[in-house]
């Protein structure tokens, strides 16, 4: 009996010093401006592509064959090819959907002198966070904007790793960006991770009518890109500030074609 | 030799891990997803002796912090680690009664999904969730039933 309470004791001690030693992990993270959780990424390499590595067709033990079961062997091969054939076809699809992203990009962007790096969804990780491909290899780094095929800004990263980012899109409560309109009016984009809430810097007249507004270089962003049309929104002016109060509607699939803007 | 006894356990459960981020795109269209880690995890947590599964779920979850969060280190493996110390004491107090097991889950699967219920997101409050978490929890008993017989 004694025996049995000391083995339970000890069990829940070293559960307990599991537990403190996590928590302590994530104070000195906090307090240490993440260099802890920002050392690893920086230094060990990911890649997701590993899947498009693994190459059927040079296999030996193939060759082998060959030459001692001739037909057996020509069947594999042949099995072989028409797997390759199948690949080719998945990725000729993939390049067709990709050109006609493309295509629809361009037709709708008006920056064209910035070099756009195409990204996919990679996961979705535990908190509903989008990890997009291209991080640190491509030149990316953390507030870089990210856009949609119709050219609107979707969000920036959050954070990059070496092969992927975190994409910070406005779901996410930690949402902030800043944007500027036609007449030189500040806009401040914020998300409570249900609605966009879109709130004026300056003070504005009654009377004004917002409708599209963009990022800016004084604001630390590449260039200017449409964020949001608001000319279709209920705009209410309370005490000279602006405030459009926006749902989330974000639909986005395995197959969404994210644009980064990189300089050439 | 018997201090790297936990290494196949750790890839065990990190591919679990990979296995429901994987299952997050598939089910991304729906409002409907699978909750397999968090099954792994509370069955952990029934078996006879799981403070040897410590060092893997804490490895886990420190492994998750660092690649695919954008939280502070920590975080997921103290919520991991509550996990299986949750259902762990549980076990000990020797709960049979299903209404016990669905508290019990419940509170599992609470924590799991501190983050999202924190942040009051719509995409978590849905229906859909309500029928991952009933889906998820009937593989748990299913599962846990068939260990013990």
């Amino acid at each position: 009996m004694h025996k049995q309470n000391i083995g339970f004791i000890r069990k829940y001690i070293i559960f307990f010093l599991f537990l403190f030693l996590s928590m302590l992990l994530g104070v000195v993270d906090f307090f240490s401006n993440n260099t802890i959780s920002n050392y690893f990424p920086n230094k060990i390499e990911i890649n997701f592509s590993f899947a498009e590595n693994i190459n059927f067709s040079n296999s030996e033990i193939l060759e082998n064959f060959y030459s001692k079961q001739k037909i057996v062997s020509e069947n594999i091969r042949l099995k072989q090819e028409v797997q390759d054939l199948r690949k080719l076809i998945i990725k000729n699809q993939e390049l067709e959907t990709k050109i006609s992203s493309y295509e629809k990009f361009i037709s709708e962007t008006e920056n064209l002198e910035f070099q756009y790096l195409n990204s996919n969804l990679v996961l979705i990780n535990l908190s509903g966070e989008y990890l997009i491909s291209g991080g640190k290899s491509s030149n990316l780094k953390s507030g870089d904007i990210v856009l949609n095929e119709e050219g609107f800004v979707i969000g920036y990263l959050g954070e990059v790793f070496n092969d992927y980012s975190i994409l910070e899109t406005y779901s996410s409560v930690r949402f902030s960006l800043q944007a500027i309109d036609n007449k030189g009016n500040k806009y401040l984009i914020s998300s409570n991770g249900n609605t966009i809430i879109i709130s004026s810097i300056d003070s504005l007249d009654s009377n004004t009518n917002v409708s599209l507004i963009y990022t800016d270089i004084s604001f630390g962003n590449i260039g200017k890109f449409p964020v949001i049309d608001l000319s279709s929104f209920e705009q209410t002016i309370i005490g000279e500030k602006l405030i459009i109060n926006i749902v989330i509607n974000e639909n986005f699939t395995s197959q969404t074609n994210f644009y980064i803007p990189i300089n050439k | 030799m018997k201090y790297f006894r936990f290494i196949p356990y750790l890839f065990l459960i990190l591919f679990f891990q990979i296995v429901q981020l994987s299952l997050n795109v598939l089910f991304m269209s729906f409002e409907f997803n699978l909750f397999l880690f968090l099954i792994v995890l509370v069955l952990l947590g029934t078996l006879s002796n799981p403070e040897k599964f410590l060092l893997p779920v804490f490895l886990t979850g420190i492994f998750y912090d660092i690649f695919f969060s954008t939280f502070n280190l920590g975080i997921y493996s103290t919520k991991y680690i509550l996990i299986l110390l949750i259902m762990s004491y549980a076990t000990e107090l020797d709960y049979k009664n299903i209404y016990q097991k669905f508290f019990i889950f419940s509170t599992c699967f609470i924590i799991y999904n501190f983050i999202n219920l924190f942040e009051f997101k719509t995409t978590f409050f849905t229906m859909g969730i309500l029928i991952s978490f009933l889906t998820s929890f009937l593989i748990f008993i299913s599962i846990e039933k068939f260990i013990k017989r």
